[in-house]
């Protein structure tokens, strides 16, 4: 799949990614609060086919997740981050969004860089060409990320 | 020998393993995310699960409203008994006798840590998760590490955390907790440990079942209980001493940057709030009326606090600490998550700053604010200058 990365910094917590003020079940409602508290208007700029680049403990603190639906309802289906909060792996595991770690990603992306990401091999084809790969996802896990997209 | 997380998960560190859960807790706050998807489903065993009502309580959206009319109404049709509104926190609730030694205990947030003060394996899950284990009862863990935390020194639990936190920052994260008590806390302040190790990203905090537990416990008729032993020390990927000399404070906007309250005396403030799952407990309350008691908050400040539960406010009442309080100028809010998720009352304006006992200090967290966290003596005082400022007497505490 290739997809835009749409760049965050290191320890965005899931309070700045969908702030408790867009909790909601109404999807529009849901979606305007995504990355809010981070990049307020970022949900008039997201396109499918966006992905989220970050860096460390994405998704610390909250367990909320509205948050990953916020990023599910944007059409994004994949966040390739250096480190994870335990609730926003699991959550977006359960949301068919690929959670995919890799190391000093920051150094190697850019904002609105074109990305290919092969989450089969394990394998993230950089802007320049470059080859990064990543650890490939348990079966079971893989099953249940392909069960649960949209 | 084993780790706690091995034993109680039942697999070696690092391996996924299924596991049953004794006890689930729903809240209105998240609740309404699993509806959809247990429409035509059954729970496994609805008299293992409660549901509490704390965080719209009262709801001030008609959106909210419903939300809490969908949860009483998914209670009843799911057929679980155990369904409080507008009475306490849930993880209060949860450890007033429906959290015990040794199970697994399930909840739908990531405060969920609480029930470790209990010698419980508490640990929170997002809204999909919790669907899973309603239907079966059971769910897929990573066996996490174990950090050893040595508490050698102090007594206010809000620091003891935020000592905890300035060691640990976030390598908790996908790891467990395991605290080693020699400073002989009490259960309030162990509750307040567990509830903030959360924000090392903890999958669970554990304080093993010794005399206070017991004692604890027996408050609320349970006589007997399971007891383990501790963490093989030599297995434990890492071993952190806490010991706590002068008050702490996290700044914003991460709940381990934290400094001396010394350091930020003076700094302005327009709210103080006392309450949230961190806190509000008798321990707390009792503090704030020691500092409080014929004194007033100052005319800048709102102070707003809120008793963790309808139990401990009615303690609180029969110790007498609600006049005091009201009497200097706070506002008691109801037992609820009040000010501190940013979802209900007490927000901030653009550019206001709380001091607070609560838990999190991220951005957003009570609106567009900075929030800084303290123990409940600091943010009693900080109520009366109108700046961030330390209990007189502190040095005899």
């Amino acid at each position: 799949m290739k997809r835009r990365a749409r760049v965050f910094g290191h320890d965005i917590t899931l309070d700045e990614i969908h702030p408790g003020t867009y909790f909601s079940l109404d999807p529009d409602r849901v979606v305007k609060g995504l990355m809010e508290g981070v990049e307020p208007g970022f949900h008039e700029t997201v396109e499918k086919d966006d992905i989220i680049v970050a860096g460390r403990n994405f998704g610390m603190g909250s367990g909320r997740e509205s948050g990953t639906w916020a990023m599910k309802f944007a059409g994004i289906d994949c966040v390739i981050v250096e480190s994870f909060s335990r609730y926003m792996f699991r959550n977006c595991i359960n949301n068919g969004i690929w959670p995919i770690e890799v190391e000093g990603i920051l150094e190697m992306v850019e904002e609105g860089d074109m990305l290919e990401i092969d989450p089969d091999k394990g394998l993230l084809v950089l802007e320049s060409g470059e080859e990064v790969s990543f650890k490939r996802f348990p079966h079971w896990m893989v099953n249940i990320i392909k069960s649960s997209t949209l | 020998m084993s780790t706690l997380p091995e034993r109680i998960l039942g697999g070696e560190e690092g391996e996924y393993v299924v596991a049953e859960v004794h006890r689930v807790m729903l809240h209105d706050g998240n609740a309404p995310l699993i509806f959809d998807d247990m429409e035509d489903e059954d729970i496994w065993d609805p008299d293992r699960v409660t549901s509490v009502v704390d965080h719209f309580c009262p709801p001030s959206t008609v959106e909210r409203a419903g939300f809490v009319k969908r949860l009483r109404e998914f209670v009843k049709d799911k057929g679980i008994s155990d369904h409080v509104e507008f009475q306490g926190i849930c993880h209060q609730l949860m450890c007033e006798g429906r959290s015990l030694p040794g199970e697994i205990v399930a909840g739908i947030d990531s405060h969920s840590t609480t029930y470790g003060a209990l010698g419980a394996f508490g640990v929170g899950f997002g809204a999909s998760d919790t669907v899973e284990i309603l239907k079966t009862g059971k769910t897929w863990f990573k066996v996490p590490e174990t950090i050893r935390v040595d508490i050698l020194k102090g007594s206010s639990g809000t620091d003891i955390a935020l000592a905890m936190l300035r060691e640990i920052e976030y390598r908790g994260n996908y790891r467990s907790l395991e605290f080693n008590d020699e400073a002989g806390l009490d259960m309030d302040a162990r509750l307040t440990i567990c509830n903030m190790a959360a924000e090392t990203g903890a999958k669970a905090a554990l304080f093993p079942p010794d005399e206070c537990t017991s004692e604890y416990l027996s408050e609320f008729g349970i006589k007997q209980h399971r007891s383990y032993t501790t963490s093989d020390p030599e297995r434990c990927v890492d071993v952190i001493s806490i010991s706590v000399d002068d008050p702490l404070a996290a700044v914003p906007h991460k709940p381990y940057n934290v400094k001396t309250v010394s350091s930020i005396e003076g700094k302005t403030i327009d709210q103080v709030f006392i309450g949230s799952c961190a806190s509000g407990r008798i321990s707390d309350l009792r503090d704030a009326v020691e500092v409080l008691k014929g004194r007033k908050v100052h005319p800048d400040i709102r102070l707003l606090i809120t008793p963790a539960s309808n139990r401990i406010l009615n303690e609180a009442l029969k110790e007498d600490l609600i006049r005091p309080l009201i009497k200097a100028g706070a506002v008691i809010l109801n037992p609820s998550c009040g000010p501190c998720p940013g979802i209900d009352k007490g927000l901030l304006a653009e550019g206001e700053r709380c001091i607070t006992t609560q838990n999190r200090n991220y951005p957003g967290r009570m609106g567009p604010g900075e929030v800084f966290i303290a123990n409940s003596k600091v943010c009693a005082q900080s109520a009366i200058d109108g700046v961030i400022s330390l209990p007189g007497g502190v040095d005899e505490t």
